[in-house]
C-alpha cells in the first residue's frame, strides 16, 4: 500500500524549498501578484469552482466543499507558466514552474464532517530587471530581482449541519520570504561587485470562513470570506561575503479583506456551468501600487459522461473550458488599472485502478495593455493536479 | 482499495518530473530601469571624506640602526647628524700590527653635494655598545677626544679606476701611533685594551654619505692591518664585527604635518569619520589620499616605503598602541611625489576590506596607523599635510559605495 507520507512529505519539501511564483513585472508591486487557486478541476474552467463539492475536486478556497469528499484524499498541483513580456521598446521573458499547492483531506464522518491540511501560495513575486549605468568613472551593469511570496498554511473542518449547508472555517497560518536580490557588476576590477539581499520573513495566523448551499439538487450557491490582516516581517539585509544584518524593526504587510461568491448548476447530469465573483480590497490597504480593490469574475463549464466503472475509459472523462476577467487593483503606471483576461481548456482523467483523477489545464491570456500599462505580457500556462483518494480513517457511511 | 506497485511508481515518478520542470527555466530581464523602478533597487554613490574624529603624529623611541639597518651614514642633513660605530673583534695576538687602516666602501651620497668634501675622524670608543639596540639616545659618546686617524669624505660615491671603468670609491682611514697601538691591545690577549670599537665623526658636513654595512658580501668595512710575521710584513684584512650608525636630531620638525620617518619613530594616527556612510553599505572601493608636504620632507632613498595599519584600540599614550597586522597596505613615496594613495595596487583587497569592517560596524573604527615599514633604513622623513594645516590637502578617504535597497516599514 501506498504510504501516504512519503509523496505528501516530498511535496511540502519541494514547496518549502521553491516558494517561486507568478513570473511577472507586475509581480514586482506590493508583495505580489495574487495566485488564485480554487482547484485542479477549476484550473480548466476558467477558475470556478467555489461551489463544487464531489468526491475528487479538493476545493482550495471554500473549506465547507470538503464533506463532500468520501475518501483520505491527496491533492498536489503543479504549473509551468511562460510570460512573455512587451513594451513599447522591448520584449522579456519570465518562466516559472512550481508548485500550486497540496492538501490532504479526512473525511472524519463521512458526508458530515471532515478536516482537511494543506499548503498553497496566495502571492508570488519573480522578476528580473537589468540595466548600464555610470557613475564618473564606475560603469556597471545593474540587477534587480525578486522571488518568493505569501504561502498560506491551513487546517480547515467543515461540517454539514442541516441537509442541504456546509459550512466550513479554515485556519490560515501565513508564512513565507520575499527577497529582493541587488547585483552591480562593475566593468574594472577595481571596484568589488555589489551582491546584496534584503529579504523578509514572517509569519501570521488568520481565518477563512465557507459556506456551500445546495439549494436544489442541481443548484449550488457557496461563498468565502477571509478577513485582513497585517504581518508583521523580520528584515534582514545580506552583503554577500561581508554580512548581513538583522536588527530592524518589524515591516509591515498588509493584507485585505477578501470575499468571494459562485454559484453552479448542474444541467442534464452531464454539463456543470458556474460563475465566481472574487474581490479583494486592497484600497483599504496600503500596498504599494494596489489602489484598487482586485475584482475577478470567470465563468467556467464542464462536461463529463459520468460514467461508472464498467463505462469506457471516454466517458469518465471530463472536459472543461472557461474565461475570467481580473482587475489586479494595480495601477501601472500611476491611474492606469491593470487587468487580465484568460481563457481556459482542461481535462479531468480519472485512473483506472484507484479512486483518482488527474486534471490538467491549459491557461491563455494576456495581462496588462500596450497602450494604457507599461507591459503587456501574454501568459500561457500549463497545469496539472493529481488526486487521490483512499480509505485511511474511514469511519462509515452516515447512517 | 489498494493502490498498486505501478501507481507508486506512476506518483514517484509525476513528482520527480515535477522536480526536474522546476530546475529548469530560461528568463530574459527586463532591460533598463526606464520604463519601471522596480523598487528595491540600492543606491550606487561615492564620497570623499575629509572628517576626521582624531589625528596626531608623535615619536615614541629611537630605531636602533645597527642589525636593523641595511645603511651605514656618515655626515649632516637636514638637521640630522650621523655617525658611525665599528667594532673589529677577533685580531689574532700572534701577529705585531705595524700598520692599520679601516676601509669603508662608499654606496651612495646624499644631499647639498656642492661643497666636495668634509672631514671625518675616528675615535676611541670607551663605553660598551650592542649592535642590536645602539641609539643616538643610549650610546653613551664617552670616547677619545683625540682622533687615531682621518680622512676626507668626498661628494662622490664612484670613482674611476685605471681601466677608466666607475668602480665603488673606498674611503681610508689609516690608523696614526696611537690607533695602531690601540688595535695591537685589542689583538692582545694577555694585556688586552677593551675593544669597544671606534666612532667615526665629522666636521661641517652638508651632505651624507652612506657606506655598504657588514651585510654586504663585497663591498663591507674592513680593517687592513699591516702585520710582521717573523721577519716579513704581510697584509691582514678583517671584517668589521659590529656596525651601526648614530642618527643625531637637532631639532623637532616643525608642528603641524603628519610625520613618519625610519629613526626617530615618527608614526601618525589618523580616524575618519564614516558615519556619513550607512552601515549597510558595500564597499567597492577604499583609498586613502595624503598630500605630501614636501617644505618638511626629505627622501633620499629612491623611495620611503610605508605601512598602514588598524589599531585594534583607541589610542591613548604611544607605548600601549594595539595593531592588528592581518590587514597591511604599504606603498612607496618617491622623492618627487605631492601625493600618495593607499593601496597602491587597487586591485588588493585588504584596504577595502578595513574600511567594509569599519562600515559595517564588525571592527570597531579607531583610526591607522601610517609608519615606515623599513624602520632604521635612512634618514628619510615624509610630512604630510593635515587638517591643522591646509584644509585642502587634508588626509581624505574616497570611498566608492553601494547602499542596499531598504524596505520601508509599509511596503
Amino acid at each position: 500500500m501506498l504510504k501516504p507520507k512519503s509523496p505528501f512529505l516530498f511535496a511540502v519539501i519541494v514547496f518549502i524549498a521553491n516558494p517561486l511564483l507568478a513570473g511577472s513585472f507586475y509581480s514586482s508591486r506590493g508583495i505580489g501578484l495574487v495566485h488564485h487557486f480554487v482547484s485542479g478541476r477549476s484550473a480548466g474552467m476558467g477558475g470556478v469552482g467555489l461551489t463544487f463539492a464531489e468526491p475528487l475536486t479538493v476545493n482550495y478556497l471554500n473549506p465547507a466543499t470538503i464533506v463532500d469528499i468520501p475518501l483520505a484524499t491527496l491533492s498536489g498541483n503543479f504549473f509551468h507558466e511562460a510570460t512573455d513580456l512587451k513594451s513599447a521598446t522591448q520584449d522579456a521573458h519570465i518562466s516559472d514552474t512550481n508548485i500550486s499547492g497540496f492538501q490532504f483531506v479526512v473525511p472524519l464522518k463521512q458526508g458530515r464532517f471532515a478536516l482537511a491540511i494543506g499548503v498553497t501560495p496566495y502571492t508570488g513575486i519573480e522578476y528580473s530587471f537589468s540595466g548600464r549605468d555610470t557613475l564618473g568613472v564606475k560603469r556597471y551593469t545593474e540587477f534587480v530581482s525578486a522571488d518568493g511570496g505569501v504561502n498560506t498554511g491551513f487546517l480547515s473542518l467543515a461540517v454539514r449541519p442541516v441537509k442541504n449547508l456546509y459550512v466550513g472555517v479554515s485556519g490560515l497560518f501565513y508564512f513565507g520570504t520575499l527577497r529582493n536580490f541587488w547585483r552591480i557588476v562593475f566593468d574594472s576590477s577595481q571596484f568589488l561587485n555589489t551582491q546584496d539581499e534584503v529579504s523578509r520573513d514572517f509569519t501570521a495566523g488568520n481565518l477563512r470562513f465557507g459556506f456551500l448551499y445546495k439549494a436544489l439538487p442541481f443548484w449550488n450557491i457557496g461563498g468565502v470570506m477571509t478577513p485582513g490582516i497585517t504581518l508583521d516581517a523580520n528584515t534582514t539585509i545580506i552583503l554577500r561575503r561581508i554580512t548581513e544584518f538583522t536588527d530592524f524593526p518589524d515591516t509591515k504587510i498588509d493584507l485585505p479583506l477578501s470575499l468571494g461568491f459562485g454559484t453552479s448548476l448542474e444541467i442534464a447530469r452531464k454539463l456543470t456551468v458556474g460563475v465566481d465573483y472574487y474581490t479583494e480590497l486592497w484600497s483599504r490597504v496600503n500596498e504599494d501600487g494596489f489602489k484598487n480593490n482586485s475584482q475577478r469574475i470567470a465563468l467556467g463549464m464542464e462536461f463529463s459522461g459520468r460514467g461508472g466503472p464498467r463505462s469506457p475509459y471516454f466517458s469518465r472523462m471530463a472536459f472543461r473550458a472557461g474565461f475570467f476577467y481580473h482587475d489586479l487593483g494595480l495601477v501601472e503606471p500611476s491611474g492606469e488599472k491593470v487587468t487580465e483576461i484568460f481563457g481556459s481548456v482542461g481535462v479531468g482523467m480519472p485512473i483506472k485502478w484507484a479512486a483518482a483523477r488527474l486534471d490538467f489545464s491549459l491557461e491563455a491570456g494576456k495581462r496588462g495593455s500596450l497602450a494604457t500599462n507599461t507591459f503587456r505580457e501574454t501568459v500561457i500556462r500549463v497545469a496539472g493536479s493529481i488526486t487521490v483518494g483512499e480509505r485511511w480513517f474511514y469511519r462509515g457511511e452516515e447512517r | 482499495m489498494k493502490i498498486s506497485l505501478v501507481s507508486r511508481v506512476f506518483v514517484w515518478t509525476g513528482l520527480l518530473l515535477l522536480a526536474g520542470v522546476i530546475a529548469c527555466s530560461n528568463d530574459m530581464p527586463i532591460q533598463g530601469f526606464d520604463l519601471s523602478n522596480p523598487g528595491s533597487r540600492g543606491v550606487v554613490d561615492s564620497t570623499a571624506i575629509k572628517d576626521i574624529d582624531f589625528e596626531v603624529t608623535y615619536s615614541d623611541s629611537f630605531i636602533p640602526t645597527g642589525s636593523l639597518s641595511a645603511s651605514l651614514l656618515l655626515g649632516s642633513l637636514n638637521g640630522i647628524e650621523n655617525r658611525l660605530l665599528l667594532r673589529i673583534d677577533d685580531i689574532p695576538d700572534t701577529v705585531e700590527v705595524k700598520k692599520a687602516t679601516l676601509i669603508l666602501v662608499s654606496n651612495s651620497v646624499v644631499g647639498d653635494q656642492a661643497k666636495t668634501s668634509f672631514q671625518a675622524f675616528v675615535h676611541n670608543v670607551l663605553d660598551e655598545w650592542d649592535e642590536d639596540t645602539v641609539t643616538d639616545a643610549n650610546f653613551s659618546y664617552n670616547v677619545d677626544a683625540a682622533a687615531i686617524a682621518a680622512a676626507e669624505i668626498v661628494s662622490a660615491s664612484q670613482v674611476f679606476d685605471e681601466n677608466d671603468s666607475l668602480v665603488a670609491e673606498s674611503v681610508r682611514f689609516q690608523f696614526d701611533e696611537r690607533g695602531v697601538e690601540l688595535v695591537n691591545g685589542w689583538a692582545d690577549t694577555i694585556d688586552a685594551v677593551p675593544n669597544f670599537g671606534v666612532l667615526i665623526d665629522f666636521d661641517n658636513s652638508t651632505f651624507v654619505k652612506n657606506f655598504f654595512n657588514r651585510g654586504n658580501v663585497a663591498n663591507h668595512p674592513t680593517l687592513e692591518l699591516e702585520v710582521m710575521k717573523s721577519t716579513d710584513l704581510d697584509t691582514l684584512v678583517f671584517p668589521i664585527s659590529a656596525d651601526a650608525f648614530l642618527a643625531h636630531q637637532l631639532a623637532e620638525p616643525v608642528t603641524g604635518p603628519h610625520y613618519v620617518d625610519h629613526l626617530f619613530g615618527y608614526h601618525s594616527i589618523v580616524k575618519f569619520d564614516l558615519s556619513a556612510i550607512p552601515r549597510e553599505s558595500t564597499i567597492n572601493r577604499a583609498l586613502m589620499v595624503l598630500a605630501v608636504d614636501r617644505a618638511n620632507t626629505f627622501i633620499t632613498d629612491t623611495q620611503f616605503s610605508i605601512q598602514v595599519l588598524r589599531l585594534l584600540k583607541p589610542f591613548t599614550e604611544p607605548d600601549s598602541i594595539s595593531l592588528d597586522f592581518s590587514f597591511e597596505a604599504t606603498v612607496g613615496v618617491s622623492p618627487t611625489a605631492t601625493t600618495v594613495t593607499f593601496p597602491s595596487d587597487l586591485t588588493q583587497p585588504q584596504f577595502r576590506r578595513m574600511v567594509q569592517d569599519w562600515v559595517a560596524g564588525l571592527v570597531e573604527n579607531n583610526g591607522i596607523i601610517i609608519r615606515s615599514r623599513t624602520p632604521g633604513f635612512s634618514i628619510s622623513r615624509v610630512a604630510f599635510f593635515s587638517t591643522n594645516q591646509s584644509s585642502p590637502d587634508a588626509p581624505r578617504l574616497s570611498i566608492d559605495y553601494s547602499i542596499a535597497p531598504t524596505i520601508s516599514n509599509r511596503n
